[in-house]
């Protein structure tokens, strides 16, 4: 682990971490303020690469699991986890990776092409990962039909969605930032 | 300074008020690190068991008391709660909606006794201590992934450290962009934001490389000859 991937997480682990007691801001076109905690793992991926993301991910689990009130509504402790969002939060980790993975550095002269490939990488890792891991979690704990807790979180799909394209245009703009 | 005469009572209710918070808070600062951790760990898997409103609001009410014991500054500050206190009420009012107004007020009270006990804990550990632990429970997990406990103790204390200056800097972005009259939406908070960040990342790698921290394991503390220190 290099020091930079190291310095990273943990600048990250600790967004993550404060975020939790901001209150929740308004997103572009939703009118409902959602929790900035997904966008943020995706911003992680697609600005910091998959080590990175992974480990702050990662170490924002396990200070959740501790007990500490880290997650959105200042939540914590390993009844939350094990509980029946607690998929969506371990998904976090596999799909922090993914989205690091399959995120682009800027393409020379094709800013929309650039922002498309990292929506798809959000999309990939911040939904798709983290429902095939949050789905089947939340069908066995609560005991309810496969198909019935489809049901339930379909609510959120588009929700995250924005927050998959709106992930991409923000990195592409922090992207033009640093370089 | 102000003299004025107290009657022996209140004298007496004073010095017993001193003394039970001087006593609380070494208690507990002297308590070990883990053993604290392992409290906290706990407490919050027990009290998603707790369903008792009674038991449920006493543990609550005994945990703020002994966060607002252990604190050192004297006066709540409304500024910083509120955010806090928005997110409680904005919980309870969806729990007492979706599953009745006990269900409510046993999240509520979950959540504070939650949030006091690991504020407690926060305040009354050292983050070297902290640290320690993190590396106390890591190296046995070292042999199977080439882990160097102390740069994972590290990540933790420059996680710890770094919590507070995230708050700070989100203010700070936050007053920045209202001074700009710009509106606080995700996406202009989060880009400044981001920058901030990775700006201090490069200044903060450049620090640790240079101090060569969480390189070896930590090193016994050296005793230097009495004459060099004075």
């Amino acid at each position: 682990m290099t020091t930079r991937t190291l310095v990273l997480s943990a600048l990250f682990t600790a967004l993550l971490c404060a975020l939790a007691v901001v209150p929740p801001i308004p997103m572009p076109l939703v009118p409902v303020p959602l929790t900035l905690q997904t966008l943020l793992v995706m911003l992680a991926g697609l600005v910091v690469g998959p080590r990175a993301a992974g480990l702050a991910v990662l170490i924002y689990v396990v200070v959740a699991a501790i007990g500490f009130p880290v997650l959105p509504g200042a939540r914590g402790g390993l009844g939350v986890l094990l509980g029946p969002t607690g998929g969506f939060l371990v998904g976090m980790i596999p799909g922090a990776m993914v989205v690091g993975w399959l995120a682009t550095r800027a393409i020379e002269g094709k800013p929309w092409l650039h922002i498309a490939r990292n929506t798809l990488a959000a999309v990939l890792g911040g939904i798709v990962v983290i429902y095939l891991v949050g789905v089947p979690w939340l069908a066995i704990v609560t005991g309810m039909p496969f198909a019935k807790a489809i049901n339930v979180v379909v609510v959120f799909l588009p929700g995250d969605f924005i927050k998959a394209v709106v992930a991409a245009f923000l990195a592409q703009r922090v992207n033009r930032f640093l370089v | 300074m102000n003299t004025y005469k107290l009657s022996l009572l209140n004298r007496l209710r004073h010095i017993c008020r001193l003394g039970l918070r001087r006593t609380l808070r070494q208690v507990l600062q002297s308590m070990p690190a883990g053993f604290k951790l392992l409290g906290l760990i706990f407490f919050s898997t027990a009290f998603i068991l707790l369903h008792n409103i009674v038991w449920l609001s006493s543990v609550a009410l005994v945990m703020v008391w002994v966060w607002l014991i252990v604190r050192t500054e004297r006066m709540v500050s409304w500024q910083k709660m509120w955010p806090l206190a928005l997110s409680f009420g904005v919980i309870f009012l969806y729990m007492a909606w979706v599953s009745g107004l006990q269900e409510g007020f046993v999240a509520l009270f979950r959540l504070i006794a939650l949030w006091a006990a690991a504020q407690t804990v926060m305040l009354t550990t050292s983050t070297t201590a902290m640290m320690q632990v993190v590396e106390t429970v890591v190296t046995p997990f070292s042999k199977l992934c080439r882990a160097n406990p102390a740069r994972i103790a590290l990540l933790f204390g420059l996680t710890i450290r770094l919590m507070p200056l995230m708050v700070q800097q989100w203010h700070e972005v936050r007053e920045a962009q209202q001074a700009r009259g710009v509106k606080v939406k995700a996406h202009n908070m989060l880009v400044p934001m981001l920058v901030r960040t990775l700006n201090r990342a490069q200044a903060l790698t450049d620090a640790i490389d240079a101090r060569q921290l969480g390189e070896t394991v930590q090193p016994k503390i050296q005793t230097h000859s009495p004459s060099a220190h004075r």
